[in-house]
């Protein structure tokens, strides 16, 4: 009866796989013959949520909140939950979430599966850090409660395991309180990279949220453009959650030339200006603070029907100055622009998660458009820098690293085949089959 | 809407209508009735962390006719009072896969049991407990518009309960009990999670819930949901037959 689908993810990558869709936690069930990928809203950028020719379980109809402890500051609800779902109950209530990314689009499982980070590395972790425990259904038909005290290796490797050790059907987080939704923001124009590892190094003792947006087009030698970030709940205001409200919407794919390097070029001067402008104290929604893309929905379809990449990495602090540079310095080399280029500071708290990525050091978030074979090239040539660093490189983002890229970025061998052990044998994903050089269900 | 009733409350609309009636009355008082406690609970668990409103779950099937009315007396007793109720929401349906149904009677039983039979039979024992001003919304589809080629079992199940729900509409008029018919066209929920749910037709289970919350506050007697299917389901019930036979609709 059923059929096969098509899926995109984020950054149009494309798979057919057969749909599964329980409306209840109890009628999750694994395909019969086919691997299956438990996947939610789609926001991973490459092929980690894809699992082309098998079944993909979606959590989306499991958005129930189960039970709310406000005294201890726990929520548990059903894994399919998103941020924007959990965000519009907790914020009347004075509370939010401990770590959220860069869209409320994501779902709870998401969050886990991808050990997620957030403005808030540098004084929270990353989400696993948060996450007490969670039910985790194999396909051997068992339901397992993890947590630290309970199947803790269990806990440990779903903890970034990209869903690949069964489905994720609750999760119970601590949530932290807050007085006021609005965040006092401060915006600081930057030039080159020394002032913002100076800013960086100075933020992170005063501000929970800190992040930087840079304009690679402007990198010449130490010379970087860029707006740092700064923030904190303010003490005093309104608990107002911001629903989505009539919202820009991208209706289709848009020409492939619509991004080129002028138009990137054009953009990032705006954005530029636009911090300028603003640049200083302000008091902001947290909406606009932590979700500015969110008010387009769809952005995504701004590159084209040939998609994009997106490149993330970190470095750890030892190499982190010269790295970032060399980085950039390739990039200019290579004449492609990005058009969203993020830097931030992870701090010392370190993921539990058997392959998690937060870990300390600088992270950089680059979007390239597909352009074939000479993005790939520009990507091996990063990837060479990236690793003789020794950092690490995000899979919830990619769409192309090799084995040895995955093995470096997990932290070695050793990590691998410890997560192998835990690693439902029934379940897999287009990026699981590709990283390991599996081959493709028939 | 104070005292609230709900059959087949698992299904996406029907939750997702739960949900709507306490955004809108949050004094409101509700009783769920399914076949699942479990998954009752799960409702149930998340309208109280949400709302902290009285909510009672029931679990039964509603395919067995003969049981209806104790069962609506024990939903009445759960608001701890013998006052009815004011708004009734029945929303229990059933698709199997069309071809097999009509090719196996075995098959297309329970599809005219779960859609036509039941409703009717809950129709009727419910009166007693609706008093003036009360208000029975019962899902049909706009399957029941015209039998189709492509799902004419389900089709004449939603026609026939149609037909029954005009003829109780106007029959309780002089009560002052409104009746509507609520006629949904795609709707994004388990039911039809095998089908490709793409393109602009397909409507969100909340969408339908908000719909239909209006339409039972402004007294409405038949509601197309979303509103474009009263146009489509026009130009389909206009085609003539001698046309209509030779589609594949």
């Amino acid at each position: 009866m059923a059929q096969m689908q098509h899926f995109t993810s984020w950054g149009l990558r494309k798979a057919q796989s057969e749909l599964m869709a329980p409306a209840f936690r109890s009628d999750a069930r694994l395909h019969p013959r086919l691997t299956t990928l438990p996947v939610g809203l789609g926001r991973s950028y490459g092929d980690s949520a894809l699992n082309d020719g098998g079944a993909v379980l979606s959590n989306l109809s499991l958005k129930r909140i189960i039970s709310f402890d406000s005294a201890a500051g726990l929520l548990r609800a059903e894994s399919g939950a998103s941020f924007y779902d959990l965000l519009q109950f907790l914020i009347p209530h004075g509370f939010f979430l401990p770590v959220v990314p860069g869209t409320q689009y994501v779902t709870l499982a998401g969050a886990v599966a991808n050990d997620i980070h957030g403005k808030n590395h540098h004084r929270a972790g990353n989400f696993g850090r948060h996450v007490m425990r969670f039910e985790l259904l194999r396909s051997s038909g068992e339901k397992i409660v993890c947590s630290r005290e309970e199947n803790a290796e269990l806990f440990r490797a779903t903890i970034g395991g990209l869903g690949l050790t069964g489905f994720i059907s609750w999760v119970e987080i601590s949530v932290p309180k807050i007085k006021s939704s609005i965040i006092d923001q401060e915006i600081i124009p930057f030039d080159n990279l020394d002032d913002y590892f100076d800013l960086a190094e100075e933020s992170d003792l005063t501000h929970e949220f800190t992040m930087s947006w840079i304009d690679v087009l402007s990198s010449r030698g130490n010379d970087l453009r860029g707006l740092y970030m700064r923030g904190n709940f303010a003490d005093q205001g309104a608990l107002e959650f911001v629903p989505s409200g009539k919202l820009l919407r991208v209706p289709f794919d848009l020409p492939d030339f619509t991004l080129n390097n002028f138009s990137v070029r054009g953009f990032n001067s705006l954005y530029a200006l636009k911090g300028n402008f603003s640049k200083g104290l302000s008091k902001i929604s947290y909406r606009p603070f932590f979700f500015p893309l969110d008010s387009v929905l769809h952005w995504n379809r701004i590159y084209g029907h040939s998609g994009f990449y997106q490149y993330q990495l970190v470095i750890p602090p030892f190499h982190a100055r010269e790295a970032t540079r060399a980085l950039l310095n390739e990039i200019t080399l290579s004449g492609e622009g990005s058009f969203l280029a993020v830097l931030k500071n992870f701090g010392k708290i370190e993921s539990e998660g058997l392959l998690s990525f937060p870990r300390e050091g600088v992270t950089m978030a680059l979007d390239f458009r597909d352009q074939g074979k000479k993005t790939l090239e520009l990507f091996d040539k990063l990837d060479r820098i990236v690793f003789e660093a020794g950092g690490a490189l995000y899979p919830a983002k990619d769409g192309r690293m090799n084995h040895a890229a995955f093995v470096n970025s997990v932290g070695g061998e050793d990590h691998l085949q410890e997560f192998a052990k835990y690693k439902d044998p029934k379940f897999s994903s287009s990026f699981w089959r590709r990283v390991m050089n599996e081959s493709s269900p028939a | 809407m104070k005292r609230v009733l709900i059959l087949g409350a698992t299904s996406g609309i029907a939750e997702a209508f739960a949900h709507e009636v306490l955004k809108r009355f949050p004094q409101a008082k509700l009783c769920l009735v399914s076949r699942k406690l479990d998954k009752l609970q799960s409702i149930r668990d998340d309208l109280k962390v949400r709302f902290s409103s009285e909510i009672s779950v029931v679990a039964a099937d509603l395919n067995e006719f003969s049981a209806a009315p104790a069962l609506l007396k024990q939903c009445a007793l759960s608001f701890g009072d013998e006052l009815g109720f004011d708004t009734v929401l029945i929303a229990h349906g059933f698709m199997e896969d069309e071809k097999l149904a009509q090719e196996n009677f075995v098959k297309a039983l329970p599809v005219l049991a779960t859609n036509y039979i039941s409703p009717v039979a809950l129709c009727t024992y419910l009166i007693p407990y609706l008093g003036e001003g009360a208000a029975l919304g019962v899902i049909s589809s706009v399957a029941g518009d015209r039998g189709r080629p492509s799902n004419f079992v389900y089709g004449s199940a939603k026609a026939g309960l149609q037909a029954y729900l005009s003829g109780l509409r106007a029959k309780l008029f002089v009560k002052q009990i409104h009746v509507l018919d609520i006629r949904p066209g795609f709707v994004s929920t388990a039911m039809t999670a095998h089908l490709d749910r793409s393109g602009p037709l397909w409507a969100t289970p909340e969408k339908v819930a908000a719909d239909i919350a209006n339409a039972l506050v402004k007294r409405k007697d038949v509601l197309y949901t979303p509103w474009f299917w009263c146009a489509i389901m026009f130009i389909i019930r206009s085609i003539p037959i001698r046309i209509f036979k030779r589609l594949k609709l």
